[in-house]
């Protein structure tokens, strides 16, 4: 059985040239992955051409085993998409904008529709607003509306573009959980430059820098990569200015008169009286592998997750 | 794939939703609403308040108008459209949405084509809302009874929506194209608004036919209650085209909408759909341009045979079936006898008519039928008779007849749309209707279709009829006379027409009629209307024997006056809207009247409202039923689109029975008919379908007269406005009635005619008397009747019957020369009382006329006690030979308070205000009384003075601007092209235009004149236009120059102070009000200020100061020059310090020295003489 998301050889240049991606190879089925790397690398366009907005200029691209290229209606069907700008029509109350969303999905009859409407409100949070307008919703509502709209007709693929951008912890934090939750039983696709985004619950992620795959795993196996290169230090304030000089530096905690820092070890190895972090989060993980040599010697093989 | 309809109405409904939530929607909706229901209001009111005064204004009725007024309507949606679709995809953008709604199962088309649905729907919902609710006011008026609001037509109202729908729809398509092609909703908007400025120019400015080609507007007719339908003639094929372009729109719209789907709808359906759209698109067109140039193609037939000599139709006899589902089937035989020997026997007849047997004289010859134009190979000696019999069946074409109209309606332009109220199909075959009208040739006439409407060379052709009419069992027809009911067989009904006196035309009327009537002075009468139109006529039940009364008196008079009405039945017939109400030829004359038959058309009488709920008119004298009887008398004299009965019956008497042949024939036509009116009803009344070309202008012009003239009726200031027009006296002038050529210029010859018809008319009834004018009429119809009459037969039967109609009128139809008359003051005294102690008034004048041709002229007189009834009188005409002068003499028993003296036909060209003394009562004056006229040898004095008019050959304008051949009028009565008269050589100014550009000519009872009191007059300007008065002054010496002003323009200083005054309150505070305002406004518009005059002698100028500002009502001193003999110039330049350039006329007075004994009238002389009107 195919997986739900699969690109081959995926390529695309744009109209000026600009090569935004290339030869993309991924496979994605149930569960929550994410889609990581800087701003910039391509992840909006690989996104765009997952969701059918924009077609890929070489290779091949299936949802739930529909070319995107060939019959991009039949994608759509299988397909919500919370876009990185979700905006929606601010005169309209929160459950008018999901009946036409889910109308525009398919849904044709009323009763389903208004429990697919009760349904998905109750699971992004907002049966309570389902009645306010939209322009009256704050960032997070919007988001989860975001959220509502792409799961109202249940497909079986969940593209989320930078959800969280904007956002406060807490919402961010519900915002994690409900994707969580979708991802238990269908594919949540989740792209973001925010590592901390990607909570326990994600299947794997997907490292992409300057248009290809440089990494896809679980993300154990990118803490795995990271081990021995995270170290902890704990410096004066006088010594802060040479660390961030020299390494790049994940996290900076004050203890009394010390300053304890976290960081990702240059070629030379770890700084002097730096303690090896044996267990690196996954933030550390991305940020050593993002620094790593690998990414501008060679790449790693790919990995089907 | 198929398409999902479930997802385009999703889409739809959304959009539909999204509009809602628009503010400018709501804005657009509320100005639509607003100015429809303005629009409505005013249809409404002014139809419910005006309708029952005339006929023509009964046919603006709103159950009719919304054909009319559905340009409008619609052009205002679309741009509303416009402004909403304009930003489809950049509203979603703009929400940040589009990318969620891309991601969509729904194709690129059912998209589109959902808010296609969405936008056309939201917008267009408005209309069936703005138009539901009229029909609720409607409804609610006719069952409260109230004064104003009706129903509209459904079935129009049925066209509309759908109409307005495929606009909206086509529309709103080619803005989401423009949309999703362009991107930028400004450059849209810019686009459609260009597009909508260019069809909205289209349905402006080009002619009427083809806006249905090429605009997406609705192409409606006037709408019916007896023949209702939503679409004209092959309509449904254009509308469906416009569904099937907005199709292929969309698809070409969907193939560029910035978003991958399947492209199983590709680019190639649309191409398909658009190339099937332009296929009925152009069958459309075809077969619209077919019936706008198919009377061209028949014409040219008719044209090539025109000058063929034909027969002379003795009778017709003969059955003519009419099945209603099937078409007519005629059996007939014609009696042709012809004078001079034929090799062909050419008649007329319908196309639609399908010849199936023919023989003529017991033979079967050869004979073609195409184009309307059979022609029969056979050979007839003079003086032979041919009978022809002829079997056929078919539909009659519609659009057939008056093939040399001298303006094709097809043809005309938006302004001119109002000749479509007149109707436009020649007969109407349909199964509830059916009208078969002379003009439509459905039965055989002799000759081409060409010449028509000339009686000089084509009078009317008189004949025999028995012809038995055979229709559905439910009919009623109306036809020439009486019919008479031989059987009924089966589901037909069988009639004979067989009139006892000879008819020039067939017309049948037939259908499930209702019918009212009665027998008055052994005449049956008859109504025959649509028996859903009921309401008006139940109205004026009351006035029932009042009207047999009135109606009985009109044909007893002509009975016992020698001239019968000359059938035994006189049947009026409601027709639907659409049968053209007009003919062809030059004069495009009415057709509503026909042997027997009236037409009464349903936008008329059926149309109006009237209301007979006040007590007043019981508490007149004669209760109700005479005020109905004169309310009807009055509403249809004033009907002005052919369907005046009194003319109509007129002609009935007249031309129905005998007409002029040869020279001058169509003046005498036109004045026996005029005259027969006069006698019969002592109205008259004007028709012709050349001013429908101008109606908007017309009517504004004749409102504005209305509260002037309120001694005249609605017809007679209609009459006057249309003849009174400086062109037509100056064709006048040129032209004798029997030099008339209609060709040139058609319209201006009707006019012409009416002008000098009418006031020979006039001059007969008033010098001969009634009694003796039906004397004349009866004599004439008597011996010629079927037969016709030249000039010099009208001369010698007046001769025998001793009736003096040379010395009246002298050679009436020949003269082109016209009398000039001046006037003196009149002069009142008191003459001693009468036997019985009442006191008489003796008033006196003096006319002369300055001109060698003789003229006739009255006078009308207001007199009356002054807290008593004061009333209008009149003299008698009274015929002054040329260079000659007569006294008038008037004995009231009261002083008289005014007097106009009335040219019938002179160079004076308006009525003359008299001035009027007051008697002093307590000297009674014992002299005999004076009443008529009597010879005089008054004239006014001699004097030296060269005055120079602007009417003289001495004044000259220079100017290189183009004089404008319209202007477009928007005003009181509706809006329209108004056609610039030229007087006299220069444009004639209208007051309403304001100030004009270039040098005009305005009349002004007080302005400088011998005859006609008119000035030059142009707005101030840069220098470049100059009047010149040159004169030629007989001998050198001292000469006083003077320069005119009429008092209108002087006194300058003075008036400005009284302004100032009027605006200043006695507190010193501004006390502005509308009486200020319009003096002001007249002040400013009338101020002179420096004039830039120089005097011109030998080449060179001599500036001459001359301030407006301070200048004296009449003569003003420019100075004194002495001068050599030999011509002398003086200049008057547009360049002046005030708003305005008046030139009226300018005096060379000499001061001392040698006298001329020319003579030359002098303004003061006037006044102080003859007191024709006093200037200071």
């Amino acid at each position: 059985m195919l997986p739900n998301i699969e690109n081959k050889q995926l390529s695309h240049t744009y109209k000026g040239g600009n090569r935004a991606l290339s030869d993309i190879n991924l496979s994605f089925d149930r569960g929550l992955f994410g889609l990581l790397g800087p701003n910039g690398t391509g992840k909006s366009t690989l996104m765009k051409i997952l969701c059918t907005l924009l077609m890929p200029t070489e290779g091949q691209v299936s949802i739930c085993g529909n070319d995107v290229t060939i019959d991009p209606i039949a994608v759509r069907k299988q397909l919500g998409y919370l876009p990185q700008e979700f905006g929606a029509w601010r005169n309209y109350r929160t459950e008018e904008v999901l009946d036409i969303l889910a109308r525009f999905s398919g849904i044709t009859d009323n009763r389903l529709r208004r429990d697919a409407i009760i349904r998905v409100l109750d699971e992004v949070g907002l049966g309570a607003v389902a009645d306010r307008k939209v322009k009256k919703l704050s960032g997070g509502m919007l988001r989860r509306l975001g959220i509502a709209q792409a799961l109202i007709h249940e497909p079986r693929v969940i593209i989320v573009d930078e959800p969280t951008v904007g956002l406060d912890p807490e919402e961010r934090i519900r915002f994690r959980n409900v994707l969580s939750d979708l991802g238990q039983d269908r594919t949540v696709l989740l792209s973001t430059h925010i590592v901390a985004d990607l909570g326990s619950a994600c299947k794997a992620i997907a490292l992409l820098n300057a248009g290809r795959i440089v990494f896809q795993g679980p993300p154990s196996e990118l803490v795995v990569a990271a081990t021995g290169r995270v170290f902890q230090s704990s410096i004066t304030d006088a010594e802060l200015d040479e660390y961030e000089e020299k390494y790049d530096l994940v996290s900076t905690n004050l203890s009394g008169d010390k300053i304890i820092v976290r960081g990702i070890a240059d070629k030379n190895g770890l700084p002097k009286n730096a303690d090896l972090v044996t267990e690196p989060t996954l933030e550390e993980s991305y940020l050593a592998f993002m620094t790593s040599d690998v990414l501008t010697e060679n790449h790693p093989s790919e990995k089907r997750i | 794939m198929k398409l999902s309809i479930s997802m385009i109405s999703a889409v739809a409904r959304a959009e539909i939703v999204c509009t809602r939530r628009l503010g400018r929607y709501w804005l657009f909706s509320l100005l639509a609403l607003l100015s429809c229901i303005l629009m409505f209001a005013l249809y409404t009111l002014s139809h419910d308040l005006t309708s029952s005064q005339a006929a023509t204004l009964a046919a603006n009725s709103p159950r009719y108008m919304i054909g009319v007024s559905s340009y409008f309507m619609t052009m205002l949606f679309l741009v509303g459209a416009l402004f909403i679709a304009f930003d489809v995809r950049a509203r979603d953008v703009r929400e940040r949405i589009s990318d969620v709604l891309d991601t969509h199962p729904f194709t690129n088309f059912e998209f589109l084509i959902g808010k296609l649905i969405g936008i056309a729907f939201v917008v267009w919902i408005p209309i069936p809302l703005i138009i539901f609710s009229f029909q609720i006011f409607g409804a609610v008026a006719i069952v409260m009874e109230l004064p104003i609001g009706q129903l509209i037509e459904p079935w129009s109202i049925l066209g509309y929506l759908w109409s307005s729908l495929t606009a909206l729809f086509l529309w709103t398509a080619l803005i989401i194209l423009l949309s999703v092609m362009l991107k930028n909703r400004f450059l849209v908007a810019l686009v459609g608004g260009g597009l909508a400025l260019l069809q909205f120019w289209i349905a402006t400015s080009q002619p009427v036919y083809l806006t249905g080609l090429t605009t997406i507007l609705p192409n409606l007719e006037l709408a019916s209650d007896i023949l209702p339908r939503a679409f004209p003639d092959h309509e449904i094929i254009r509308l469906i085209s416009h569904w099937i372009f907005a199709l292929s729109l969309i698809i070409f719209a969907a193939r560029l909408y910035p978003r991958r789907d399947n492209d199983l709808i590709s680019p190639l359906h649309g191409l398909i759909l658009f190339a099937i759209a332009s296929v009925a698109l152009t069958y459309f067109s075809y077969n619209h341009l077919q019936t706008v140039n198919q009377s061209d193609k028949w014409s040219t037939v008719h044209k090539a045979k025109s000058l063929e000599p034909f027969g002379d139709m003795q009778s017709l006899s003969g059955s003519i079936e009419l099945d209603r589902s099937e078409g007519i089937r005629i059996d007939i035989a014609l009696e042709i006898f012809t004078d001079q020997e034929l090799s062909f026997l050419i008649l007329t007849l319908n196309p639609g008519i399908e010849i199936t047997q023919l023989k003529v004289n017991s033979v079967s010859p050869k004979w073609t039928h195409q184009d309307g134009l059979l022609e029969i190979e056979y050979q007839l000696p003079a003086q032979g008779t041919a009978l022809i019999s002829l079997e056929g069946e078919g539909k009659p074409d519609e659009y057939f007849g008056y093939l040399n109209t001298s303006y094709n309606f097809m043809k005309a332009l938006p302004n001119e749309v109002e000749i479509f109220f007149l109707g436009y199909k020649t007969s109407i075959f349909h199964r509830e209707y059916v009208a078969m009208t002379p003009g439509g040739h459905w039965l055989p006439s002799t000759g081409t279709d060409l010449p028509h409407d000339d009686p000089r060379s084509r009078p009317n052709d008189y004949f025999k009829l028995d012809l038995e009419v055979i229709v559905p069992q439910d009919w009623i027809v109306a036809g020439p006379g009486k019919s008479e009911l031989l059987k009924n067989e089966g589901d037909f009904s069988h009639y004979r027409f067989n009139p006892s006196n000879p008819i020039p035309q067939i017309g049948l009327l037939a259908s499930s009629f209702k019918r009212r009537g009665f027998e008055a002075a052994g005449i049956h009468f008859e109504v025959l209307y649509w028996p859903e139109h009921e309401k008006n006529f139940s109205l004026f039940e009351p006035s029932g024997k009042k009207l047999k009364e009135r109606i009985g008196e009109i044909f007893t008079a002509a009975q016992d006056s020698g001239y019968p009405y000359p059938y035994e039945a006189l049947t009026v017939v409601e027709t639907p809207n659409i049968l053209r109400g007009y003919g062809g030829g030059w004069r495009m004359d009415t057709t509503q009247s026909m042997p027997g038959i009236m037409m009464l058309r349903e936008n008329s009488f059926p149309a109006a409202r009237f209301n007979f709920d006040s007590d007043v008119y019981e508490e007149q004298e004669g209760g109700l039923a005479v005020a109905q009887v004169k309310i009807l008398e009055r509403f249809f004299e004033n009907d002005f689109s052919g369907g005046n009965p009194f003319t109509g019956l007129a002609r009935h008497f007249s031309t129905f029975q005998t007409s002029a042949i040869g020279e001058g024939a169509h003046a005498i036509n036109f004045i026996i008919e005029d005259m027969t009116s006069m006698v019969l009803s002592k109205k008259r009344g004007y028709f012709s379908a050349h001013e429908f070309q101008f109606a908007g202008p017309l009517r504004g012009q004749v409102i504005t007269s209305m509260p002037y003239l309120k001694h005249l009726s609605i017809s007679q200031i209609l009459i006057d406005t249309i003849t009174d027009r400086p062109s037509v006296w100056d064709r006048a002038l040129g032209n004798s009635l029997a030099s008339l050529e209609p060709q040139d210029d058609p319209a201006q010859v009707l006019n012409v005619l009416t002008l000098k018809g009418q006031a020979i008319t006039d001059a007969i009834l008033g010098g001969l008397g009634y009694d003796e004018s039906e004397r004349l009429i009866s004599g004439l119809v008597t011996r010629f009747r079927g037969e016709h009459f030249t000039a010099e037969d009208l001369s010698s039967l007046a001769n025998e019957l001793a009736i003096e109609l040379e010395p009246l009128l002298g050679d009436w139809l020949h003269d082109t020369a016209l009398p000039g008359f001046l006037v003196s003051s009149s002069k009142t005294i008191r003459l001693k009382d009468d036997q019985q102690g009442k006191p008489r008034y003796q008033t006196t004048m003096h006319v002369r006329n300055d001109e060698p041709a003789p003229g006739l002229a009255s006078l009308a007189y207001q007199w009356g006690a002054r807290k008593g009834n004061i009333r209008w009188d009149g003299t008698r005409p009274y015929r002054i030979p040329g260079k000659s002068s007569i006294e008038i003499g008037i004995v009231t028993s009261s002083p008289i308070h005014q007097i106009y003296f009335q040219p019938s036909l002179s160079l004076n060209r308006e009525n003359i205000p008299i001035q009027v003394n007051r008697p002093n009562a307590r000297n009674q004056r014992d002299l005999p009384p004076f009443n008529g006229s009597r010879p005089s040898d008054w004239q006014p004095p001699l004097t030296s003075d060269i005055v120079i008019d602007d009417l003289d050959q001495g004044f000259s304008i220079e100017s290189d601007r183009l004089i404008p051949a319209e202007k477009q009028y928007n005003g009181p009565g509706g809006s329209g092209r108004l056609k610039i008269d030229m007087d006299q050589g220069l444009p004639q100014h209208h007051a309403i235009f304001g100030n004009p550009e270039i040098w005009s000519r305005a009349k002004d009872d007080r302005s400088w004149g011998k005859y006609r009191r008119t000035h030059a007059l142009v707005k101030s300007g840069e220098g470049d236009q100059y009047a010149t008065f040159e004169a030629k002054l007989p001998h050198a010496g001292e000469w006083r120059l003077s320069y005119y002003l009429a008092p209108r323009f002087a006194n300058g200083i003075q008036k400005k102070q009284k302004l100032d005054k009027m605006a200043v309150s006695k507190k010193g505070q501004e006390s502005w009000n509308g009486g200020t305002e319009r003096a002001r406004a007249i002040y400013q518009q009338n101020l002179v200020g420096q004039f830039s005059i120089s005097l011109l002698l030998d080449g060179i100028a001599q500036k001459i100061e001359f301030d407006g500002n301070v200048a004296t009502p009449g003569w003003n001193d420019l100075g004194d020059f002495n001068l050599p003999a030999g011509k002398i110039s003086l200049r008057i330049s547009d360049d002046n310090s005030g708003a305005i350039v008046v030139a009226d006329a300018i005096r060379w007075r000499p001061i001392g020295g040698a006298q001329s004994s020319e003579r030359n009238l002098t303004q003061e002389q006037v006044v102080g003489e003859k007191g024709v009107a006093k200037i200071d």
